[in-house]
């Protein structure tokens, strides 16, 4: 009889044992009666992909040659550099420098006299310009090819060295840009450089007018 | 002279170089069209579009163009307007320089209030 009644003990243990347990397992993913309603939280944390930035092509740099009129010294040869921040799609800030050796004026020519040393001769400019792109187009070579093109005007100050003398030198200039691929463009481009030089002892005013044919890349 | 042209030469185009690498970005045109001109220009023509839901290949910006190639492979500069509104393949927006995608919303609603 005793036996009986420990087993009986034993299985009321159990049933209360797993009752409870069920119970709070219930309760716990939430179906439950007393069960609290409770929003699975996630274990695996989402990767946060950042994709690689844009690819910038604001700047430009190049060169070019050409031919400068060198007033009273003749029309020479000319080339420099260029390098450009293109700052939105109408304006563009331009800094330019150019190199070119001044040939010989009517007067030296005539009286075999020298207006300038000829080691004196080397003339050298750089400026600062602000471009504006004015008239966009397009260049279509054949059926089947177009390129952008824009005519552009610049105006801008530098200095100009020649003749053992450095000159505040204003730019006014104007100029055709053809994008012959995704980096490459061909510039066309005419510009006046204007200053006072005082060759003679006295101050006069100087327009030097010079064409370039140049390429440049951008980057 | 010329020597010195020559070196002129090569390092004003050396910059170049830089572009012949680069991973491929893709993007959702999620607009109805996006728009592509024929330069990095609102004067140039629009001669192509490319409708919602299809991809586009984004190449590189210029001021505030974008030049992309659709998945035909035709090229054209779209709007950085446009392309701020597309979705990359993460889902995410495009990352590109210039004021941020919301900027002017922003700027509005502080001045008008």
């Amino acid at each position: 009889m005793a036996r009986s009644w420990n087993s009986l003990a034993r299985y009321a243990i159990w049933a209360v044992a797993v009752l409870g347990t069920s119970a709070k397992a219930q309760e716990a993913v939430g179906i439950g009666p007393g069960a609290k309603p409770e929003v699975v939280v996630p274990q695996v944390e989402q990767r946060e992909v950042k994709p690689a930035p844009v690819l910038q092509q604001n700047f430009e740099t190049g060169l070019f040659v050409g031919s400068i009129s060198i007033q009273d010294f003749g029309s020479v040869a000319v080339y420099g550099g260029r390098l450009a921040y293109h700052l939105t799609e109408d304006f563009f800030a331009e800094a330019t420098f150019g190199a070119a050796r001044a040939g010989r004026s009517s007067f030296e020519e005539m009286t075999q006299d020298s207006l300038v040393a000829r080691d004196k001769r080397d003339y050298r400019y750089y400026d600062f310009a602000l471009g504006w792109n004015a008239l966009p187009g397009e260049v279509f070579i054949g059926r089947g090819r177009a390129m952008p093109s824009a005519l552009y005007f610049s105006l801008g100050v530098g200095e100009t060295s020649f003749a053992n003398d450095h000159m505040f030198t204003a730019t006014l200039g104007a100029g055709y840009r053809v994008l012959l691929n995704d980096w490459l463009a061909a510039h066309m481009d005419v510009r006046d450089q204007v200053y006072d030089i005082d060759i003679t002892d006295h101050n006069r005013r100087s327009q030097n007018l010079q064409w370039t044919l140049g390429l440049t890349a951008f980057f | 002279m010329l020597r010195k042209l020559a070196l002129f030469l090569l390092l004003g185009l050396l910059p170049a170089v830089h572009l012949a690498a680069g991973e491929v970005l893709r993007v959702v045109v999620t607009d109805p069209y996006l728009d592509l001109h024929t330069g990095p220009g609102r004067g140039y023509p629009i001669t192509r579009s490319v409708p919602r839901g299809a991809h586009v290949e984004v190449l590189f910006q210029r001021t505030d163009w974008i030049k992309v190639r659709s998945d035909k492979g035709k090229e054209g500069w779209a709007h950085r307007s446009q392309m701020r509104r597309t979705l990359t393949t993460a889902g995410g927006a495009l990352e590109m320089s210039g004021p941020a995608a919301d900027a002017r919303d922003d700027g509005r609603l502080t001045h008008g209030s």
